[in-house]
């Protein structure tokens, strides 16, 4: 698996590999870019023909001076008519080009490749997001999909407009004089190459610099999450400290990459200077010895100005490219992360909810074996405790039960088939979830609750609200259940949280049903309170059940005691007291406090 | 605005600087037709070869101070922008960092970070450019005119004319772009929250199978936000085209006028016209940059103006380093308090006092009030009436740095940091070593953790602690908060995903090692609490009992109904019912 990820890894490692992946996406706007080159074609034609119309009116006025024969004023009020409708024209053109590219690059690269992200998410093993702070994902998701669409855009543009303009002049200096075409054309390949090495050396800077935004994004996250931590132990200067480290490196980065991307564009300019006195000083010379008009240098030397515009640009779009580059490979390296490897979804098994562990190893890390050959079996309806001291293995099972992580070996069987060989959808489209880390989105109190169930109907959710002991505290909210939970959800209490979370379960009411601490912000007297409701959602169904506090698991069929991921025992409440080890142990200990 | 651009302010000198070589880089730039114009008059008219030569070579050194002029901009540039980010990008994190609980909800976490973050770099980028565009236009233009004057007045007229049309023009085309990049920059923040919000709910919302849901938001929020980034680049693209066109207009209006003059008037040559078109040509130049930097300041004043909010918002006073130790007496006298937007009081008439050295806990139901106690003891928040006092000295008096100086606390909601679990306990006191931070780990039950793997302290931690179990997070918050000397400690259900048995191991290593210290410990178990010297007993936001295990049996009926659904008969909560 290693090896394979490397692989994937190298697929975008060379920026040459980048690029040919950017032209590749292109691909399903390539009609729209065909189309914008024609448009552009068009509007340089314009652009090559405007001086000429012009140097056909300044004519006229010269002859007039020469000569003094009246001016053809409807001649020139026609030829000033045609010059006013190529402008007008050319205008046009370019406004369509404008619409165009803005409209189909930035819905491609910056909508698209955003959703694609997003669409990603779903797929990306849970293990990814476990060990990737979420603030890395973000600055992908955000400002390196914006630096990657908003510099596309530009670079099409640069180099569409750069390279038919470029052909075009190049035509026509070599129709007009080979000799001084020759001038220009050998400095092409100097300015194209150097400005390429510039940018590539300023590649390396780059890729850094977009590296350190990510750990700069995931520091900001961290710390914004951990707001309460920071505040409470004074810690701003500590995390300052980390921050300013941070920036230090990204924005020495920075400078390094600008200042050498920097350079290309001066350098071309420079090359191009030279060209142009070369052409003075050839042509000049030549027009000295007679063999060049006057006329022709001057119309030349226009050109020869025609021409380092393109070449300007088109190195500008090269130098733009490395940061563009860095970019998106970020961007790309998350598109192609490794998937979950998913079946396709099948009806689910018959059954009411029996669930075998069948010698079931599982580890996080290779080092660290975890789960040993693990085999339980848990008949339809029972209710299994899982019990033992934290860091033991328990919400690991939470984790195989739902697919979140898969075993390395054994099977997991519900209703007799092996977990393994259905769609991961399915599998979890079997359990209902509590867990002890409660999750609400920003949104409303009712949107919550009702997020258990798709289609639910009011009655449903109110019912299940209730059932909860959710209505109670929502009728104090200055908006019931309209009350809008804010993104640091501090607006109810870690217990009030629970207890939407328990109505969400019991609204989405499925066969099996897993509470992982799901009570355990909930005070006694109303854990007590929606007991009743704890055993209506369990009532035929089976459960696992992960608490602290043994007073809800008593009357569970089967406690499994887990300690180092091993069971270490197993039996019902009053065999395990009997047996005197780890339970009774921690049972007894509760007690043992009171005296 | 002001804020943004005063950290612009060290960096005057080398943009002074970048400001005159850009404008002698142009003024250089000008000197190229002349020099052309001369080689043909002087050079090929007379039909002197040295003075080619010698035209020839001035223009190679005009281009080759052009080169370095650049350079120097370049590195400067470099150097202004990217430092000009670092130090406004810091002073935007250390600003968040000093901002009360109140106002940082008030943002909320995402538009804090897209501020912290995008707004920055897109500031940042821009500030180097900006300078080249003020440096540039004004020379080309002056130099333009005062060229285009020299030539004709009346044509220069013409196209001067066609420069407040231009601004009128921009003016117009600019005026909703603000509004557009604003939308675009919320619908930012909204896709941000999207993406946290999956990053956190990742379990959840698999659980439920609400990804194609959530990604249905996400899309939705993009999309949102590509339209506006869409409608507001074409309307600021127009401007582009409509100032070309407007100037071409006018350069075929200088054509006519001119052709009409010259009949008139003998004065008039047709080189002064083609001179003047010329000039327009490169006035363009200059307005064109002009039109597409005033197309493109909305977006940057949006970005200013959202990092500016931020810089502006209030400050908690600031941390001083070191504070007088207070002694650990506390006294709550009619503390009543509801969060900013909400209406019913959360705490009401809550008055109590702890003496040094006492242990006490604070029970009660969901949401009865407790962590909202903790946060006000912490000085995170203000109570609207009644008062507080550490060590005899009242809240309001005292700097909220001095006061969270003098507790420690391990939170509600368990915060690792990426890192290892050195770092992480060492957050409590940076000066602690080694032998202090194990000492902490072993009261805190993390012993057997750290045995388990052979790194020990070093042992990585994941962003979130998502490699560890929630009993080892609480007990690494409790490793932390033991670390840092402090006179009161405070245990916020910072035991509530230990099992009893190790809660009741960490309990009396807890007790030793905070001899003399007081406690407060918040906690659902009447196990817990009934071992403190003290209990007080929290209901609906009202203080209801105070006193010992005893006494509060019997004379409490939430800690009796309390004490009884852990530890006695279920029955009792019935009766709790009807009261």
């Amino acid at each position: 698996m290693k090896t394979k990820e490397k692989e994937k890894k190298i697929g975008v490692r060379t920026s040459f590999a980048v690029i040919r992946r950017i032209l590749k996406d292109a691909k399903p706007i390539l009609p729209w870019l065909g189309l914008a080159v024609l448009i552009d074609l068009a509007a340089v034609t314009l652009t090559m023909l405007g001086p000429d119309m012009l140097g056909r009116l300044s004519d006229m006025l010269y002859e007039y001076e020469k000569s003094g024969t009246p001016i053809d004023r409807s001649l020139f009020l026609s030829e000033a008519g045609k010059l006013v409708l190529y402008y007008i024209g050319a205008a046009a053109l370019s406004v369509t080009m404008m619409v165009l590219m803005n409209n189909v690059v930035s819905r491609h690269y910056t909508c698209r490749i955003r959703t694609e992200m997003s669409e990603k998410i779903a797929r990306i093993p849970c293990s990814y997001f476990d060990r990737t702070p979420s603030g890395d994902v973000i600055a992908r998701m955000t400002n390196d999909v914006s630096v990657m669409g908003g510099s596309i855009h530009n670079i099409l543009d640069i180099l569409i407009n750069g390279v038919l303009k470029l052909v075009m002049v190049t035509v026509i200096i070599l129709v007009m004089n080979p000799l001084m075409a020759a001038i220009i054309l050998v400095f092409v390949p100097f300015s194209l190459i150097l400005s390429s090495l510039l940018a590539a050396k300023s590649e390396k800077h780059f890729d850094d610099y977009r590296g350190s935004l990510g750990k700069i994004y995931a520091l900001t996250e961290e710390d914004f999450t951990g707001f309460d931590t920071v505040k409470a132990y004074n810690l701003e200067a500590l995390q300052q400290k980390k921050y300013d480290a941070l920036t230090e490196g990204a924005e020495r980065q920075y400078a390094d990459g600008i200042r050498l991307s920097g350079k290309v564009e001066p350098t071309v300019a420079l090359l191009n200077g030279i060209t142009y006195v070369a052409i003075c000083l050839v042509g000049g010379l030549l027009a000295v010895g007679g063999t060049v008009g006057v006329g022709e240098l001057v119309a030349f030397v226009l050109y020869a100005k025609l021409f380092a515009g393109p070449l300007e640009s088109i190195s500008n779009g090269l130098s733009m490219m490395q940061s563009t580059v860095a970019a998106a490979r970020r961007v790309y390296e998350f598109i192609d992360e490794e998937e979950i490897a998913e079946l396709p979804p099948a009806p689910l098994p018959e059954g009411d909810g029996a669930v075998v562990f069948d010698d079931v190893s599982f580890s996080y890390t290779e080092k660290q074996p975890l789960i040993e050959h693990l085999s339980v079996s848990v008949a339809p309806g029972q209710k299994v405790a899982i019990v033992g001291p934290t860091g033991g293995g328990k919400t690991t099972i939470v984790n195989l039960l739902m697919r979140f992580y898969d075993p390395q070996s054994g099977r997991i069987l519900v209703d007799g088939r092996d977990t393994g060989t259905m769609n991961r959808q399915d599998v979890r489209s079997e359990f209902s979830m509590v867990l002890q880390d409660t999750w609400l989105f920003s949104g409303t109190v009712y949107e919550n609750i009702a997020y258990g169930k798709e289609g639910a109907t009011k009655e449903e959710v109110i019912e299940a609200a209730k059932r909860a002991h959710v209505d109670d505290f929502v009728k104090t909210l200055p908006n019931g259940y309209d009350t809008l939970i804010n993104e640091e959800t501090n607006n109810i209490s870690a217990g009030q949280k629970q207890l939407l979370t328990i109505a969400r379960a019991y609204l989405s009411g499925r066969k099996i049903l897993i509470l992982d601490e799901a009570t355990s912000n909930v005070d006694t007297r109303t854990e007590i309170l929606i007991q009743n409701t704890m055993d209506d959602l369990m009532r035929g169904k089976t459960s696992f059940v992960i608490a602290h506090r043994l007073s809800t698991i008593v009357d569970a069929n089967l406690i499994l005691v887990i300690d180092n991921g091993h069971i270490v025992e197993s039996g019902t409440h009053e065999t395990l007291l009997k047996k005197g080890g780890l339970y009774s142990e921690i049972y007894n200990s509760q007690y043992a406090l009171l005296k | 605005m002001k804020k943004v651009i005063a950290y612009l302010k060290p960096y005057k000198k080398q943009l002074i600087f970048m400001f005159i070589i850009h404008a002698l880089s142009t003024f250089l730039s000008l000197l190229m037709p002349y020099l052309m114009s001369a080689i043909v008059s002087e050079g090929i008219a007379k039909q002197e070869s040295g003075t080619i030569v010698r035209l020839c070579l001035l223009m190679l050194g005009v281009g080759a101070v052009s080169f370095l002029f650049s350079l120097l901009t370049v590195r400067m540039n470099a150097k202004v922008s990217s430092s000009f980010g670092k130090s406004l990008s810091r002073a935007v994190f250390s600003k968040i960092n000093s901002l009360s609980f109140e106002e940082y909800s008030r943002v909320g976490t995402s538009g804090l970070l897209t501020r912290s973050t995008d707004d920055i770099f897109s500031v940042e980028d821009a500030a180097g450019g900006l300078v080249a565009t003020v440096a540039t236009v004004p020379v080309l233009l002056v130099g333009g005119v005062i060229l285009s004057f020299s030539a004709d007045a009346v044509l220069a007229l013409i196209f001067l004319a066609a420069i407040p049309l231009v601004l009128l023009l921009a003016r117009f085309v600019t005026r909703p772009l603000g509004d557009m990049w604003d939308k675009s920059d919320r619908y930012i923040d909204v896709q941000n929250r999207i993406v946290r919000e999956r990053l956190s709910g990742l379990r959840v919302i698999r659980a439920f199978g609400k990804e194609k849901t959530e990604h249905a938001r996400a899309k939705d929020a993009t999309e949102n936000m590509t339209r506006y980034i869409i409608r507001a680049n074409v309307r600021g693209g127009y401007l582009d085209d409509a100032v070309t066109l407007i100037l071409n207009l006018a350069t075929v209006l200088i054509l006519i006028v001119g052709a009409r003059r010259m009949e008139t008037s003998s004065v008039l040559r047709a080189g002064d016209v083609i001179a003047v078109i010329q000039y327009v040509a490169l006035i363009m130049n200059a307005v064109l940059m002009l039109s597409w930097t005033i197309a493109w300041l909305p977006h940057l004043r949006v970005s200013v103006r959202r990092i500016g909010e931020v810089l502006d918002l209030p400050s908690e006073e600031s941390a001083a380093s070191e504070h007088a130790t207070l002694s650990g007496d506390l006294v709550l006298s009619d503390v009543t308090f509801s969060y900013p937007g909400g209406e019913a009081p959360v705490l009401s008439d809550i008055s109590f006092s702890v003496p040094r050295g006492e242990v006490v806990a604070l029970i009660g139901g969901t949401g009865s009030g407790k962590s909202t106690l903790v946060k006000l003891l912490l000085d995170f928040y203000t109570p609207e009436e009644g008062s507080i006092t550490f060590g005899g000295t009242d809240y309001r008096t005292l700097p909220r740095a001095a006061v969270r100086n003098n507790f420690s606390v391990a939170l509600q909601k368990s915060m690792i940091f990426e890192g290892s679990v050195r770092d992480n306990v060492r957050m409590g006191n940076e000066k602690a070593d080694d032998e202090e931070i194990l000492r902490a780990l072993d009261i805190a039950e993390m012993s057997p953790f750290l045995a388990m793997h052979e790194e020990g302290l070093d042992y990585r931690l994941a962003g979130a602690g998502t490699n560890i179990s929630g009993g080892q997070k609480q007990r690494i918050n409790i490793a932390r908060a033991l670390t840092k000397p402090a006179e009161v400690y405070i245990f916020d259900d910072s035991f509530s995903a230990l099992d009893y048995l190790t809660e009741s191991r960490l309990r009396q290593k807890l007790n030793r090692a905070l001899e003399g210290k007081t406690q407060i410990v918040v906690t659902q178990r009447a196990a817990t609490a009934m071992r403190c010297d003290r209990i007080f007993v929290l209901d609906g936001g009202r203080l209801v009992g105070a006193g010992r295990h005893e006494e509060l049996l019997d004379s409490c009926t939430v800690y009796r109904e309390i004490y009884d659904s852990q530890l006695g008969s279920k029955d009792a909560v019935k009766g709790g019912d009807a009261r």
